[in-house]
């Protein structure tokens, strides 16, 4: 039923060795790519065949790809974002651990294509293996003359760093990832200029997420059309979805865009021990709640913006009928309150202030009125921060008062009777 | 520059320059848009995020302070989102905030009390526990109250932009985010003060003034800084005739026009710091006549029947010649007009000066004439700093200059005889041995006259003189005496080419590096023959040495007054705030001459070493109590405010009453008539023709191993900075020696020991530093470590050795 491109081989024994790796049809889309394609023709391939950003916010990557600067003086860089830090997101993990050359292929071809000479792999600290895979990876790359001076004679020099991040979830924002990649602390920049134009040490700078960059080989092997053909007309190819929470089987699947949540849920084994829905984050935890209403939701770009929520990075959690949503939400919130930089006031105050008032009413000390409380600090976070997080913040709040206010109410009463507390 | 770029901004139109913020649009049409991280001499950070607007067509509010303007823009300041967005950001500040305002010292002119008045909401919706951090001690200057800290970080973005070094960071994240100095050290003093000004909030507030006044009770004037040459705008705050604190001029919407941004916007902590000499108990506030080995107080009347009296009585019996008299470049324009005038023209005496230094001071007037002023910098291509720690000469022309090349990327060309501190924002810095300045620009200049782009510079006048100055005149001999390779001497001479209209600073108290300075930027512009000229910006330590050297062209030099008191031909010598003890060369002959003097008045703020030897000493109105102008060494006449009541007369009167005395009118009611008349003659220039001007080559006597170098340092102690006790400290007499010498020498860092020459000898503690070339000692003049007791010649090599005590 599903068909999987990017992980396709991942569960292969020893796939992460370059020679299976080419066994199983690697590293031939790089020397089709720099001898069939001029720079521009990867860019307008990748743009027909409708990839869109899969590290949360969706943008067409062609399109992205084009704004980079063609006359600009200064080096370019690409940068794959691979500090896979939201909440319930772990499928970065599985493709860098399970098939890193599909990543580092996919690094090569987007450099030639915007015409960067040095790329960087910004992991996620806390993926030492992760990190240490990669590494082998590109050495095995290099002598086999993929990455390095010269790839495969076309002249072109091409190389891959890795460099692991220190822990800040806000890293995970391309502005901070920069900050953090040139060695300072990571806090988001301005925007304009954006990194495509003035991006890491100031010169013009794509960054992508892995799933993205995973993709393009596939592309490359197969065209545009074929990948366009997967999924739905606006949301195209397949998405791995991180299903975790209360479901029999939690784990990485790749299913092709726009399919229903019920179908994931199935793919899951359904809810543990029988029990029923109650809700679930359907891309993460910066994206709203939905409810058992929207079981029949497809799960795409479209579909789920439409429902007032986001396909984010993919991580569904599945909260099933014993959970109390005021703990579901107080939780996430001290969770941005400290992931916050600190940088602009709304996020730093207001998320602490959130957390402050969910201690309280958690500690059974909620006053009438917190409900509101919570909602006009949510309203006052959203859309004035700097950078998204402090919206992100906003959403598990705003969402889980909107279906879940009753539960709300028996809190602040002192009367919660949900299993999980 | 830009376009004109013209927007609407609740429904009124404006035009300003393409690539001006939204607002700074919005102020110039008077719409307030309240703000904290902004501030209009930093970045842009965005990251309060108080000053949202709306704007058509974008459908999330935006930041004004990061806002570009764009033609046909449409921005709304006041709809009722933006006014509700702002309360919820306000409300965010003041959630964590203390708000013990009635404690705070900020009270008054915070800008957290001001906006949200104005902005905030009515009620407090936060009912939880504030949080609270550490405090801890950053010194004797600021005060760090890290509660009611807004984050707006204009601190930490004042040293990445202006300072220096990293001083302050930001650590821990969240709502934990702490603004420190690392490793919790103490700030360093230098510019630490602005960070008062810049604070918002009382986050950072002012130690010395600390609880003394509410800002509403206080009155303040506008004024100048008497601190170095620089001229700086400062307000005087005082209370009860009492100054409390010194401010920037800083009006609110910045504008830094005026001044190209040089004398209104920030301040040295010297320069902030150094009023509390006004209160000393030491200060000479009546007229006293010595009796015996002391002072005794006796009113004006009698002291000036006796000044006349013995005034009369020399001139009687030796006629003019034997009365004189000495004033300091410190006093202001009015006061050295008058002086002047009651020597030359009512008593009919030559012996009239302020400089203990210059011999020829008409070449020197003529290059003044011709020289920068703060309003060529902004144009220039570039600014070669010559041979001056100009940090420390005039601290906050150097933080322009820092600023200018790091913010804004003009070059900014280094050469200097050990590292200041100003390397890291120099597109080029060179090391050369100290005291061959000389050398090393002749060096420059035959570097630009290389064969294909052969220049004959000796059609033009002084050229040969100027060559034969030197004994050798090839590259070779340039290079060794200087220590700089010839390969970067070529690349220093092509960077100057590449730009047009060099600002040369130099220490204009160096007459010979005046002139070395002057004949590069000839060279350079006919070498170049831009349309820019290059210009020489002499620095200066004293705050009217510029204005003293224009109002006494005619140099006799005090040196002749000093040789005349020496013979025994001077019977009488008016010092007016001028200290020759302490100020000119060879102290120890300083004393014997004025001993051979019959008759001394000083007038003076305090009973300086020369007052000592004086029968009469006058008081002297303190610099932040009076009146009168100064001219900066930026060419610009500062005005000078009493910032409070001082009781003593001025010394202008203290002039005119004497010379009434003798017979001669000097009528002047108030200052500004006497002022009229004063810049009738400052208007005159002299007309510096187009040339050369030989230079003096000093040679080393060779006689001690170690040849001094005068070290500058804003904190370094003369009669007003020893006597403000926040400042006094900062600054440690020493000697400084590269590491190799003092290994050679068996010293250490720390080590107390003499330095000494056949002249005198001074006990100071040793330190080295590694940017000290071997062969040199680096000491600052300083009232524990007087430099003068080492010298008898201003210009040339002054030779030490250095034993361990």
């Amino acid at each position: 039923m599903s068909e999987k491109i990017v992980l396709k081989y991942a569960d292969v024994p020893e796939q992460k060795n370059i020679g299976t790796y080419m066994k199983n049809g690697g590293y031939k889309a790089l020397p089709r790519a720099l001898s069939e394609y001029k720079p521009d023709e990867i860019i307008q391939l990748v743009d027909k065949s409708g990839l869109r950003g899969r590290g949360g916010a969706g943008f067409p990557t062609g399109k992205k790809w084009g704004f980079i600067p063609k006359t600009s003086p200064k080096p370019k860089y690409l940068v794959c974002n691979a500090d896979e830090g939201e909440p319930g997101t772990f499928k970065d993990r599985a493709i860098i651990e399970g098939d890193p050359h599909l990543l580092i292929e996919g690094m090569a071809i987007s450099s030639y294509a915007i015409g960067a000479h040095k790329a960087y792999i910004y992991i996620r600290g806390e993926f030492a293996m992760g990190a240490d895979i990669l590494v082998s990876a590109i050495n095995q790359a290099r002598e086999a003359g993929f990455l390095g001076k010269n790839v495969l004679g076309s002249g072109l020099d091409i190389d891959i760093d890795v460099f692991r991040g220190a822990g800040a979830y806000i890293c995970g924002e391309e502005t901070a990832l920069l900050d953090s990649l040139e060695g300072r602390r990571g806090m988001p920049r301005l925007k304009p200029p954006f990194p495509v134009v003035v991006g890491l040490y100031a010169s013009p700078t794509m960054i992508n997420n892995v799933e993205t960059l995973a993709n393009i080989p596939r592309i490359i092997d197969n065209g545009a059309e074929w990948f366009a053909g997967i999924g739905t007309p606006h949301s195209t190819g397949t998405k791995i979805f991180c299903i975790s929470g209360d479901v029999n089987k939690p784990g990485v699947y790749e299913t092709p865009m726009g399919i229903s949540f019920k179908e994931l849920l199935k793919m899951a084994d359904g809810i543990k021990d029988g029990k029923k829905l109650k809700a679930f984050f359907p891309g993460g935890s910066s994206t709203p709640i939905l409810t058992d209403a929207h079981l029949n939701i497809e799960m795409d770009f479209e579909s789920l913006k439409k429902a007032g929520s986001m396909l984010g990075s993919g991580a569904v959690i599945v909260l099933n009928e014993d959970r109390c949503m005021v703990k579901t939400a107080a939780r996430l919130v001290k969770f941005y309150r400290d992931e916050s930089c600190g940088k602009c006031s709304p996020c730093r105050e207001g998320t602490d202030w959130l957390a402050k008032v969910y201690k309280r009413i958690m500690d059974n000390k909620g006053r009438d009125g917190d409900i509101d409380l919570l909602l006009s600090i949510s309203h006052d976070i959203y859309g004035t921060t700097f950078c998204p997080l402090g919206d992100a913040a906003t959403m598990p709040v705003v969402s889980s008062i909107k279906y879940f206010r009753k539960e709300y109410e028996e809190h602040i009463n002192g009367k919660c009777n949900h299993t999980d507390n | 520059m830009g376009n004109a770029i013209t927007l609407t901004i609740d429904g009124r139109e404006v035009t300003v320059q393409e690539g001006t913020m939204v607002i700074e649009a919005a102020k110039k049409l008077g719409i307030e848009i309240p703000y904290y991280c902004y501030h209009p001499l930093l970045k842009s950070v965005g990251c309060c995020r108080v000053c949202l607007v709306e704007v058509e067509g974008i459908p999330k509010l935006q930041t004004s302070c990061t806002l570009e303007v764009k033609n046909g823009m449409v921005v709304r300041t006041n709809t009722p989102l933006v006014q509700k967005r702002r309360k919820g950001v306000i409300g965010f500040l003041l959630a964590n905030h203390p708000l013990d305002c009635p404690v705070c010292d900020q009270g008054g002119e915070c800008d957290l009390q001001n906006f949200s008045h104005r902005y905030g909401p009515a009620v407090a919706k936060f009912k939880e526990h504030k949080r609270t951090f550490q405090k801890y001690y950053i010194g004797p200057l600021v005060e760090r109250e890290m509660n009611r800290c807004i984050l707006c970080k204009r601190c930490v973005r004042f040293y990445d932009e202006y300072g220096g070094e990293t001083t302050l960071g930001e650590f821990n994240r969240a709502a934990e985010t702490d603004i420190r100095t690392f490793y919790k050290t103490e700030f360093n003093p230098g510019f630490s003060g602005n960070t008062i000004f810049l604070c918002p909030v009382g986050a950072l507030t002012d130690k010395v003034y600390r609880f003394k006044a509410r800002v509403w009770d206080m009155k303040f004037i506008t004024s100048v800084c008497p601190g170095c040459g620089t001229g700086c705008s400062i307000r005087l705050w005082s209370r009860n005739n009492r100054i409390l604190r010194i401010t920037p001029d800083r009006n609110n919407n910045c504008s830094n026009n005026s001044n190209h941004g040089i004398l209104n916007n920030f301040l040295c902590d010297r320069g902030q710091f150094d009023f509390e000499y006004l209160s000393s108990g030491e200060r000479v506030r009546t007229p006293m006549i010595k009796q015996n080995d002391g002072f005794i107080p006796v009113t004006y009347e009698k002291a000036m029947d006796m000044i006349v009296f013995r005034l009369k009585k020399s001139i009687a019996e030796s006629g003019p010649d034997s009365v004189g008299g000495i004033i300091s470049s410190a006093s202001t324009c009015e006061e050295i007009y008058l002086f002047k005038k009651l020597f030359k023209d009512c008593i009919g005496s030559p012996n009239v000066d302020f400089r203990s230094r210059f011999s020829d001071s008409g070449q020197v007037n003529a290059i003044l004439d011709e020289s920068a002023e703060y309003s060529d910098l902004p144009g220039s291509g570039g600014v070669f700093v010559l041979g001056t720690n100009i940090l420390h000469q005039q601290p906050v022309l150097g933080l322009y200059l820092r600023n200018r090349a790091k913010r804004k990327g003009s070059t900014l060309l280094l050469a200097e005889p050990y590292k200041t501190g100003m390397e890291d924002c120099a597109s080029l810095s060179v090391c050369y041995r100290p005291g061959t300045e000389a050398y090393l620009l002749y060096g420059l200049i035959l570097c630009m006259l290389n064969p294909e782009n052969r220049e004959d510079l000796s059609r033009i006048e002084g050229f040969e003189e100027f060559r034969n100055s030197f004994k050798e005149i090839t590259m070779e001999a340039v290079e060794q005496t200087t220590g700089v390779t010839k390969e970067t001497m070529e690349k220093v001479s092509s960077l100057l080419l590449d730009k047009e209209g060099w600002t040369i600073i130099i220490d204009g108290e160096k007459e010979s590096l005046l002139f070395s300075a002057h004949n590069l930027g000839m060279a350079l512009n006919n070498v170049q023959k831009g349309r820019v000229k290059s210009k020489v910006l002499p620095v200066f330590s004293q705050p009217n040495h510029r204005g003293a050297m224009k109002l006494m062209p005619e140099s006799c030099n005090a040196r002749k007054i000093i040789d005349a008191a020496l013979s025994g031909k001077l019977k009488f010598l008016y010092l007016l705030g001028s200290d020759p003890v302490s100020e000119f060369l060879d102290r120890k002959k300083m004393g014997a001459v004025l001993k051979n003097v019959e008759f001394i008045v000083a007038q003076d703020v305090f009973l300086t070493e020369a007052a000592q030897y004086a029968s009469i000493v006058l008081p002297g109105k303190a610099p932040h109590a009076k009146q009168g102008s100064f001219i900066c060494s930026g060419g610009l006449t500062r005005e000078l405010q009493e910032g409070i009541k001082e009781g003593m007369e001025s010394e202008w009167k203290t002039i005119t009453r004497l010379a009434e005395r003798l017979g001669y009118s000097m009528r002047y009611d108030i200052i500004d008539d006497l002022r009229n008349e004063m810049l009738s003659v400052l208007q005159k220039k002299d007309s510096c023709r187009e040339k050369f001007l030989p230079v003096r080559i000093f040679e080393k006597p060779g006689k001690f191993p170690f040849v001094l170098v005068e070290g500058k340092n804003m904190f370094a102690r003369d009669k007003f900075i020893s006597r403000c006790g926040a400042i006094k400290f900062f600054f440690k007499p020493g000697v400084c020696i590269s590491p190799s010498d003092a290994e050679k020498s068996g010293l250490m860092d720390g080590d107390a020991v003499t330095v000494f020459n056949n002249l005198g000898e001074l006990k100071v503690m040793v330190s080295t530093m590694k940017d000290v070339q071997p062969g040199y000692a680096v000491m600052t003049d300083d009232i524990a470590c007087p430099l003068n007791i080492l010298k008898d010649s201003e210009e040339g090599f002054v030779e030490v050795d250095i034993r361990k005590e």
